[in-house]
C-alpha cells in the first residue's frame, strides 16, 4: 500500500496523512487550489515534501530507485503537452520503460483498453485534449503498477469516455490495484469510489465512505453546497442532490437546484439528513 | 505545414541507417580521392585497405588524406549527435552544442595555448588546453545551474550564455595582446578546420567521440521520455536528474574533443538533427545514430569542398558550414513561421 505520514509542502499542503490500499478506489476531492494535485505530486515523488514521509509497501519512497518505484507506482499528471511527432503507440510503449522491452501485443491490448486502437499510428499532436489524455493513461497502464495516482483523468473527456475510464479504474481495483484519483464530478465519486477524502486549504477535513463524506456538514463549508442523497427510483443506485448556498448571487438560500432528478427540491431545514 | 496525421512507420525510419552509412562510405572515399593530386577510386581503396604500400599515392592517402578525412568524420558525428541531444533536452530546435559553453571554453583554452606558445613544447598542448577549457566551462555552467541536486534547464541556457559571452570577451582580450603571428593562428583556429590533422589528431578524437556516441545511444529511450515532459518521464521511472547530468557530460566530452582538434565549426550541430528528424521521425533510437552518420558524411564533404574549391588555397571548413548553415536556418525559420501562421 501507499501511505504518507504528516506530509507538508510549503503552505499548500499541511500535515496530510492518508493510505491507499490495493483493491480500493480512493477519491480525493476539494475545491480548486485545495492542494489535490500537489498531494499527488508529493506521493509520486515529483515534488519533495518539506516535511513528512511517504512509503510504498513499507519502503521509504525517497530511498527507492526511479525504475523500481515506477514498477509499483504510476502517476498520470493533469496536463500532458507533447510537441514532438510521436505516434500514440510510441507514447503507450514508453510506459514499458520501467519493466523493459515492449511487445506489440501488449501495446495493442492497452490501446484497446483506452479506446485508441484506430489511433495507434496517429501523430499525438493531432489528437484532441481528451484523446491525448487517454493516450497518456495508456502509458501509465503500460507500467503495470500496483498503485495508481490519477490527477483528473476524466476532466475534458466526452461523457461516454468518462464512464469508460471510470469503469477501467473499477476493473483495475478488482484486479488488486489501489487507485487514488482526483475527481470533480461528485456523482462519479458517489458511484465509483470506495472511500473519499475531502481536502480544504491543504488539510484533510473529512474522510470515509462516500455517502457520509458527501452529505456531511463540511460540504457546505468547503463547496457552498448542501447535499443529500436519495435512491434513484429507476436504477436503485444512490444519487446526489445539491443545493447551492452562498453562491455568486449571494442571496440567502436560493432554491437553485443543480441536479434535476425526481426528488423534491430539498428544503433548507431538511438538508444534511442522511439519504 | 500541418503535422502529418499518420506518422512515419517505424520500419521505414530504420531503413535510413544503412542509407546514411552508405553515404558516409562514399563521402570518405570521395574525400580521400580529391586533392591537389587526384586519385582514382581503385587507388584510394587499395591504399586504405592494404597495409603495405610505399608508393607516393599510398603515402598521400595514408599520411595526409585518410587521417584528415577520419578526423572530419569523427568531429561531424560528434557535433551532429551532440546537437540532436541538446535540441532534445532543451526542447529547443535552435539549440546547438555550444549553448552549454563548450565552444567558448575550448576557444579560450586554445587561445591561451597559442598566446603562451605551449604548442612549442608538445603537439598535445593545444588540443589538451582546448579540451581542458571546454570541460571547465561546462562544469562552471552546470554548477551555476544546479541547486540542491536539481539542474534547471533554463538555468543551463542562461549560465551557458553568460559563461560563453565572458569567455568570448576573454578571447577578444587575448587577441589585442597577440603579435601578428599569434593573431593569425588564433583567428584560423577559431574559424575551424582540419588543416594538418594527422594520425595524432585522430587518436585524440577517436576514443572520446566513440565512447561518447555509444553511451549516448544507450540513453535513447530516456531521451524519448524526456520529450513528454520531466514529470511524465519521472513517473515512468526515468532518473531524470541523473540522465540530464549524464547527457550534458557526454555532450561536453564529444564536443570538447572535437573543438580540441578542429576549432569551432558552426552549424553542423544545428542543421543535421533537423535534416535527420525530417527524414526518420522523432524516435531517438534512429535519430541519434542517423545524426552521427549524416553529420560525419556532411563534414567530410564540407572539408573536401573547403580543400578543393579554390585550387591553390585552402578555405577553413567552418566558412563552408556557415555559408550552408545560414540559408538552411532561414528555411527552417520560414517553415516554422508558416506553420504558426497557418
Amino acid at each position: 500500500m501507499l501511505s504518507c505520514d504528516r506530509l507538508s509542502f510549503q503552505e499548500i499542503v499541511r500535515d496530510v496523512s492518508l493510505q491507499v490500499e490495493p483493491g480500493e478506489i480512493v477519491a480525493l476531492i476539494g475545491p480548486n487550489g485545495a492542494g489535490k494535485s500537489t498531494i499527488l505530486k508529493l506521493l509520486a515523488r515529483v515534488l519533495t515534501p518539506t516535511d513528512g514521509t511517504v512509503s510504498l509497501f513499507g519502503c521509504g519512497l525517497q530511498r527507492m530507485r526511479a525504475r523500481k518505484r515506477a514498477q509499483w507506482l504510476g502517476y498520470l499528471p493533469q496536463q500532458t503537452v507533447v510537441d514532438v511527432a510521436y505516434t500514440v503507440r510510441d507514447i503507450v510503449e514508453m510506459g514499458f520503460y520501467a519493466r523493459g522491452a515492449a511487445s506489440r501485443n501488449s501495446s495493442d491490448f492497452i490501446l484497446a483498453q483506452v479506446g485508441l486502437q484506430s489511433f495507434a499510428d496517429r501523430d499525438i499532436r493531432t489528437l484532441s485534449g481528451g484523446e491525448r489524455q487517454r493516450a497518456f493513461l495508456g502509458k501509465v497502464l503500460a507500467q503495470d503498477a500496483r498503485i495508481l495516482l490519477l490527477d483528473e483523468p476524466v476532466s475534458g473527456l466526452d461523457v461516454g469516455f468518462q464512464l469508460d475510464i471510470l469503469r477501467i479504474c473499477r476493473e483495475l481495483a478488482a484486479e488488486g490495484r489501489g487507485i487514488l484519483v482526483t475527481l470533480h464530478d461528485l456523482e462519479h465519486v458517489l458511484s465509483y469510489a470506495d472511500r473519499v477524502i475531502l481536502l480544504h486549504e491543504g488539510t484533510i477535513i473529512s474522510q470515509g465512505l462516500p455517502v457520509s463524506v458527501l452529505t456531511g456538514p463540511e460540504m457546505e463549508r468547503v463547496f457552498g453546497l448542501r447535499t443529500r442523497t436519495f435512491r434513484d427510483p429507476h436504477t436503485k443506485q444512490p444519487r446526489l442532490s445539491l443545493l447551492r448556498v452562498d453562491g455568486l448571487q449571494n442571496e440567502t438560500p436560493s432554491a437553485e437546484q443543480v441536479d434535476g432528478g425526481e426528488s423534491q427540491p430539498p428544503q433548507p431545514e431538511l438538508a444534511g439528513a442522511a439519504g | 505545414m500541418t503535422p502529418r496525421v499518420i506518422a512515419r512507420s517505424r520500419r521505414a525510419a530504420a531503413w535510413w541507417l544503412p542509407v546514411f552509412a552508405g553515404v558516409l562510405a562514399v563521402a570518405i572515399v570521395a574525400g580521400v580521392m580529391k586533392g591537389p593530386v587526384p586519385l582514382t577510386v581503385a587507388q584510394v581503396l587499395h591504399a586504405m585497405l592494404s597495409s603495405a604500400g610505399n608508393s607516393t599515392n599510398d603515402i598521400i592517402v595514408k599520411e595526409i588524406r585518410e587521417p584528415r578525412v577520419l578526423c572530419a568524420a569523427f568531429v561531424g558525428a560528434a557535433l551532429a549527435t551532440s546537437g540532436a541531444v541538446v535540441q532534445s533536452i532543451f526542447k529547443n530546435p535552435m539549440a546547438d552544442p555550444g549553448i552549454i559553453g563548450v565552444s567558448a571554453g575550448g576557444s579560450i583554452g586554445a587561445v591561451l595555448a597559442l598566446i603562451f606558445s605551449w604548442a612549442l613544447r608538445s603537439p598535445f598542448a593545444l588540443p589538451l588546453a582546448a579540451f581542458a577549457g571546454a570541460t571547465l566551462a561546462v562544469f562552471l555552467v552546470y554548477a551555476l545551474a544546479t541547486k540542491h541536486g536539481k539542474t534547471s534547464l533554463i538555468g543551463v541556457l542562461l549560465a551557458g550564455m553568460i559563461v560563453s559571452s565572458m569567455l568570448d570577451a576573454g578571447v577578444s582580450l587575448a587577441l589585442t595582446f597577440a603579435n601578428n603571428y599569434q593573431l593569425r593562428s588564433i583567428v584560423f583556429w577559431l574559424m575551424g578546420g582540419f588543416n594538418g590533422d594527422g594520425w595524432t589528431a585522430v587518436r585524440l578524437v577517436a576514443i572520446p567521440v566513440s565512447v561518447g556516441l555509444v553511451l549516448v545511444f544507450t540513453l535513447a529511450r530516456e531521451l524519448d521520455l524526456l520529450q513528454t515532459g520531466e514529470e511524465s518521464a519521472h513517473s515512468s521511472g526515468v532518473p531524470v536528474e541523473w540522465v540530464k547530468r549524464a547527457l550534458l557530460v557526454l555532450v561536453a566530452l564529444m564536443t570538447g574533443a572535437s573543438v580540441a582538434i578542429s576549432g569551432t565549426i558552426a552549424f553542423v550541430g544545428l542543421i543535421v538533427p533537423h535534416m535527420v528528424r525530417a527524414l526518420v521521425g522523432p524516435r531517438h533510437r534512429v535519430v541519434l545514430p542517423a545524426s552521427a552518420l549524416l553529420g560525419a558524411a556532411l563534414l567530410v564533404v564540407a572539408d573536401m569542398v573547403a580543400r578543393t574549391l579554390i585550387s591553390s588555397f585552402e578555405i577553413n571548413v567552418g566558412i563552408i558550414t556557415s555559408f550552408l548553415g545560414g540559408p538552411f536556418f532561414l528555411y527552417l525559420l520560414l517553415r516554422s513561421e508558416r506553420r504558426l501562421g497557418a
